[in-house]
């Protein structure tokens, strides 16, 4: 593939432009008001207040495609953080139950302690994952140096599935909220709005550049614990700091627009194909592949049924499953 | 002599007791045969202990003044509208509509279960070891549909004319109110939650109501389901003239939706043409009470307007 031969700027810029491209579609496609692609850059630059095309493209659809870009970024980091701190190539946010103990969360304040509420949903999102991520890292004994592969992601399904049930129970005993909370176990961006992309990206900034920091430091990792330690990395310190940055990456991503899974799984092995196995180069890589596929699947996801919309979440797990297959097949997990 | 006669006039009694009693469940095995959502449903006695699945039922039992003993009535007795709570006694709630408790159904000996072949289709078969059921379209049903159930209902409970008679009544109320609403203008309701608000078409029981009272739908698009969650640009494109919500929280997305510039665009925010009302009666009971309260409902809408 010509594009793997690339020197790594290139690689960027080229994943950049399809990113901008992909953003720039996504601003006009499928709207039940025509909406021109000219509208699309004039409600950036010189907005016309009385067209109500542009209005929904500054209103709507702009702060949705910057919240995509976000999550789709901040998932993929998470996904590499994960799969470097663990040495597990399953390590995800999904697989490993922060995406279930995040709803889990949701879905207990939003129906059984309303009380809650004054915290927010989010922060009850991210509460609910870490508590799930915490389970799931010591019933996996991750902690520990020369684990088992096989034992961490055993307790991510089952810490998954205890909280998948639970959330079911929670659904079905306070149904009034079920549809609310149903949309929000789907992933969708439908709601994204400026007030969002506020609350977003802060905490989305402090996350990746966390990221970049930690990413030599998963270099070392990659040598095997012992090594690391004796090239004077803190084990328990970058695990714990590494579990931190995915907490906060994962959490702001999945309670401002849903659990929306596969990102996290895919992207970490869609930028290795391309640039190999250094973190310092696929990290970035992988942000903006996992920015142009929450992007891309939004853009989809107004197309399939229009003028409904289909959660973006069902189209990235449409698109993930095939892929994730084809992966396995090839052997580069 | 005395003996002999008090014995034969006594064995008279008895046999012309039974014969009448005889004829009677003749009679009823006859009238109360329908047609339900599964086939032919038919009993022979008049149902005395009924439990009801859904609300629109208990419109429907409320309209010819019979009680029924359990109502899945989601825990809140708030769910049934006052005017139907006025009409019916006291009733034990056998759970939620999504999921009845099938051991306090049990609990009650009903001996007529009427069920939502929407939502219950699944505990249909657990449902008849219990009593008989009667399973009949309601949730996501229309309009005509519901009024077809409700006369299906009315012979089933052997109150087949009572029942005709109050239908009759209901078009003629409904008519009355047509009168008094300006025809054609168009009239959209949704339900509006914390974070979704699902329109209600024009196959929806409230999309129909609207028809019958000789208003309009606003077209939503692909019609193909009755009751379909929108985000506010979709509503844009929708933008009815005049737009009835019920919310079902307070404060609901259309509370977060009103302080976005967009929502000053549509038709009925310019034209202050939005109103609240209740969802229990627009969206859950669908029954002719019901529909006649939405009627009202709308009739202060539009002399509010004038």
């Amino acid at each position: 593939m010509i594009f793997t031969r690339l020197p790594f700027i290139g690689q960027c810029v080229i994943l950049l432009l399809f990113l901008l491209v992909c953003g720039w579609i996504s601003l006009f496609s499928w709207s039940v008001i025509t909406v021109t692609p000219l509208d699309a850059l004039h409600a950036l630059y010189n907005m016309n207040e009385d067209s109500i095309a542009q209005h929904i493209v500054h209103d709507l659809r702009f702060p949705r495609v910057l919240i995509g870009i976000m999550v789709g970024a901040n998932l993929a980091a998470a996904g590499v953080i994960m799969q470097g701190l663990t040495q597990n190539p399953l390590a995800s946010p999904s697989v490993l139950g922060i995406n279930a103990g995040a709803a889990l969360g949701m879905a207990t304040v939003s129906s059984l302690a309303p009380w809650f509420g004054l915290l927010g949903t989010s922060v009850a999102a991210m509460i609910g994952g870490g508590v799930a991520w915490a389970f799931v890292m010591l019933l996996g004994s991750a902690w520990r140096s020369g684990n088992e592969h096989g034992r961490l992601v055993l307790a991510g399904v089952a810490i998954s599935a205890l909280c998948a049930a639970l959330t079911k129970a929670v659904i079905i005993i306070a149904e009034d909220q079920a549809a609310g909370v149903l949309t929000w176990l789907a992933g969708s961006l439908t709601d994204a709005r400026w007030q969002t992309f506020d609350a977003l990206w802060p905490v989305c900034l402090i996350g990746l550049v966390g990221a970049m920091l930690i990413s030599p430091t998963l270099n070392l990792l990659q040598l095997g614990d012992d090594n690391a330690k004796n090239l004077g990395v803190s084990l328990m310190w970058v695990k714990l700091g590494g579990s931190f940055l995915v907490l906060l990456l994962v959490g702001s991503a999945i309670s401002s627009v849903g659990a929306i899974g596969f990102v996290g799984l895919l992207v970490p092995h869609m930028a290795r194909m391309l640039t190999g196995q250094d973190h310092r180069k696929f990290l970035p890589i992988a942000m903006i592949l996992g920015a142009c596929l929450v992007v891309l699947s939004d853009t989809v996801s107004r197309a399939i049924i229009y003028p409904a919309e289909t959660p973006a979440g069902a189209i990235l797990a449409l698109i993930g499953a095939p892929f994730f297959i084809y992966l396995v097949r090839k052997r580069t997990l | 002599m005395k003996r002999v006669l008090s014995i034969t006039l006594s064995v008279l009694v008895l046999c012309f007791s039974f014969s009448t009693t005889a004829l009677a469940a003749a009679e009823n095995a006859v009238n109360n045969s329908v047609e339900d959502s599964k086939g032919t449903f038919s009993l022979d006695y008049i149902p005395q202990r009924i439990v009801v699945l859904e609300l629109s039922f208990v419109d429907a039992l409320a309209a010819v003044g019979v009680s029924p003993v359990g109502i899945a009535d989601d825990k809140d007795p708030d769910r049934i509208l006052k005017e139907i709570r006025d009409e019916i006694g006291a009733w034990t709630s056998v759970g939620t509509r999504s999921q009845p408790s099938l051991e306090t159904i049990s609990a009650l000996k009903p001996d007529l279960i009427i069920a939502d072949i929407s939502r219950h289709e699944g505990v249909y078969a657990d449902l008849q070891k219990i009593a008989p059921t009667l399973i009949l379209p309601s949730r996501r049903a229309t309009y005509e549909e519901n009024l077809q159930a409700t006369a299906i209902i009315g012979k089933a409970i052997g109150k087949d004319q009572e029942m005709q008679a109050r239908l009759k009544k209901h078009a003629q109320v409904m008519s009355d109110f047509a009168q008094q609403l300006p025809t054609g203008k168009e009239v959209q309701f949704g339900v509006a939650r914390d974070d979704a608000l699902f329109l209600h078409t024009a196959d929806s029981y409230a999309g129909g109501v609207i028809r019958a009272l000789g208003l309009k739908n606003a077209n939503t698009g692909r019609s193909d389901d009755a009751y379909r969650q929108t985000s506010l640009e979709q509503f844009l494109a929708v933008n009815p003239d005049y737009f009835i919500v019920g919310n079902y929280v307070t404060p609901s997305i259309i509370d977060k939706w009103k302080k976005e510039p967009l929502w000053s665009v549509l038709k009925a925010a310019k034209n202050h043409h939005i109103y609240s009302v209740n969802p229990n009666t627009w969206s859950r009971c669908r029954g002719i009470i019901s529909a006649e309260t939405m009627g009202q409902d709308l009739i202060r809408v539009f002399s509010a307007n004038q």
